[in-house]
């Protein structure tokens, strides 16, 4: 693994806009940045793959015991989501995307950082802009990314067999523009599935306050007053639950289905990092994690259970705090894990996201900064797998003109 | 269509009481919920059907009115407009807090199968240009 200067191509900001990066830069700072790009070996991108899918079935086990005891107050989720959870997991309601964050630098065994499982973001970047990334600079090299077609097959799998109700698809996002960018993608690979299956059904993106509720005919609905039977939200269930309409959710479950379900709200509270240490002590892709403290740790990472964003994170090494970010978040509770420092690429620390679609793993999207907490201000670097790769920390010269050296 | 023919005065004290509660969603309106013989809340369709044929129009706004004789054409009976709170179809009216007599004039009366309440979830208006609430 390792960093490479690039030079971008020319208009780079009209081709990502007209490929639906609208979200390009942030602040006059280039949010995607292809001046950079990480390459890897195939053997380290095998490595990735096999630790996320390894990573995958721990989380699965860790939520199941969580149900099975009933270990719901331990990580701050209320009674009122706990019906939710526990007949999704069971009905095995339609379940489409998660990331894990993974702190590695080529060397050793990948470090579990978090899981988001409700709503993760960077999709389009992760599974469409840099793939056309690649193939404008570097034909012919391959990439982790397989995000596209997993998308359209378990569409195809949803929206051909008999699991989604009849009636419209719709999607619903609160607004934001990278919200609405993930969604809009995510809406992209339904239309692609359908097309592929011959078949149609309507599409309907609404925000999360124009979701209606009809008290007369128990349902949650449209603008046009039509039933919402299957509805994709980026919109988190730990929100959901503690809103007006929350009361509605569990009457309706049988209903309705929400994609992500209910279940991924255990899957993405960071308190299920302490589970997960609890059920698999020492391994290899986990950092010690504790609810109740840092129970002698020195170097640790103290963050909410529900944080979004990398808000609210307080970065301690040496007992002293070196990093904090701020926010919303914390009042559900905190979860303590080991410090993991992200590698440094010259000043530059990557996260490593490597996307799940259902049970696969299926995509790496990188996000990087200059500190040590991964925020909604990070970067987003492109990858590419180099069978001759060299590793190292430092950052190279790429000739971005179609071969990499 | 609500116009209230007669109006029953037992009513009433319930009826203001739910006029001072007031329901979710509903702003100043009191809600029609076509109802049957059962206080079991139908389609509108029920009642809207009956009013079609004469002899069950003058009972869709209340089948136990005091003043009057009783029906004599039993399918009168069985749908007749409730107005109260939000009480969804397939439900069973409160026995309080509503009225089988249209409110009195300069209230707003309204179909419950009409009103879709909004706004509860996500942000009013959407976050904009604000922050996302993905991770």
């Amino acid at each position: 693994m390792r960093r490479a200067i690039v030079d971008k191509r020319d208009g780079w900001e009209e081709t990502v806009a007209g490929q639906g990066l609208l979200y390009h830069t942030a602040g006059g700072i280039p949010y995607w940045d292809e001046g950079a790009c990480y390459v890897f070996t195939p053997s380290e991108i095998d490595r990735l793959e096999v630790a996320t899918g390894e990573l995958w079935s721990m989380c699965l086990k860790a939520a199941e015991h969580v149900i099975e005891r009933k270990r719901y107050a331990e990580l701050g989720i209320p009674a009122s989501a706990v019906p939710l959870i526990e007949y999704t997991w069971e009905a095995e309601p339609p379940a489409l995307y998660s990331r894990f964050d993974l702190c590695w630098d080529g060397s050793g065994a990948p470090k579990m950082l978090e899981l988001n499982a409700d709503t993760p973001t960077s999709l389009l970047e992760a599974a469409a802009i840099q793939w056309l990334w690649l193939e404008a600079v570097f034909p012919g090299r391959d990439q982790f990314n397989s995000l596209e077609p997993k998308l359209i097959a378990k569409w195809k799998e949803l929206i051909g067999g008999s699991y989604l109700f009849p009636g419209p698809i719709h999607f619903a996002h609160d607004g934001a523009i990278e919200d609405r960018m993930t969604v809009g993608y995510i809406m992209k690979t339904a239309m692609d599935a359908m097309r592929e299956l011959k078949t149609s059904r309507p599409i309907v993106e609404l925000r999360m306050d124009q979701i209606g509720w009809s008290w007369w005919r128990r349902r949650f609905e449209d603008l046009a007053d039509a039933p919402i039977a299957n509805i994709f939200k980026l919109y988190p269930w730990e929100t959901m639950t503690g809103q007006a309409f929350g009361e509605h959710l569990a009457g309706t479950m049988r209903r309705m289905h929400w994609i992500e379900p209910a279940w991924k709200v255990l899957m993405t509270n960071k308190g299920l990092l302490a589970i997960l240490w609890e059920l698999f002590p020492g391994h290899a892709n986990l950092l010690p994690a504790y609810l109740d403290g840092p129970r002698g740790m020195t170097d640790f990472a103290r963050k909410p259970r529900y944080s979004r964003e990398g808000a609210n994170v307080q970065i301690v090494r040496g007992g002293q705090v070196l990093e904090e970010t701020g926010g919303a978040w914390g009042a559900e509770g905190h979860v303590f894990q080991a410090l993991a420092l992200l590698p440094d690429f010259d000043g530059n620390r990557p996260v490593l996201g490597s996307w799940m679609v259902d049970q696969d793993p299926a995509g790496l999207g990188i996000r990087e900064s200059e500190g040590l907490i991964t925020g909604n201000t990070s970067r987003f670097v492109p990858h590419y797998i180099d069978p001759k790769s060299p590793s190292g920390t430092g950052s190279y010269r790429d000739n971005a003109t179609g071969r990499a050296s | 269509m609500f116009g209230p023919s007669r109006i029953r005065i037992g009513f009433m004290g319930a009826f203001a009481l739910l006029v001072m509660q007031g329901c979710e969603g509903c702003g100043d309106q009191v809600l029609a919920h076509c109802v049957d013989e059962n206080g079991v809340v139908v389609d509108d369709g029920k009642c809207d059907a009956d009013a079609g044929d004469g002899a069950a129009g003058s009972l869709a706004d209340g089948g136990e009115a005091d003043a009057g004789p009783a029906p004599t054409v039993a399918h009168v009976f069985v749908y007749r407009w409730w107005y109260g709170g939000h009480t969804p179809i397939g439900s069973t009216v409160p026995s309080a807090g509503g009225s089988y007599v249209h409110p009195a004039g300069g209230v707003s009366v309204g179909r419950a199968s009409a009103v879709t309440i909004r706004g509860g979830f996500g942000t009013p208006g959407g976050v904009g240009h604000g922050a996302g609430v993905g991770e």
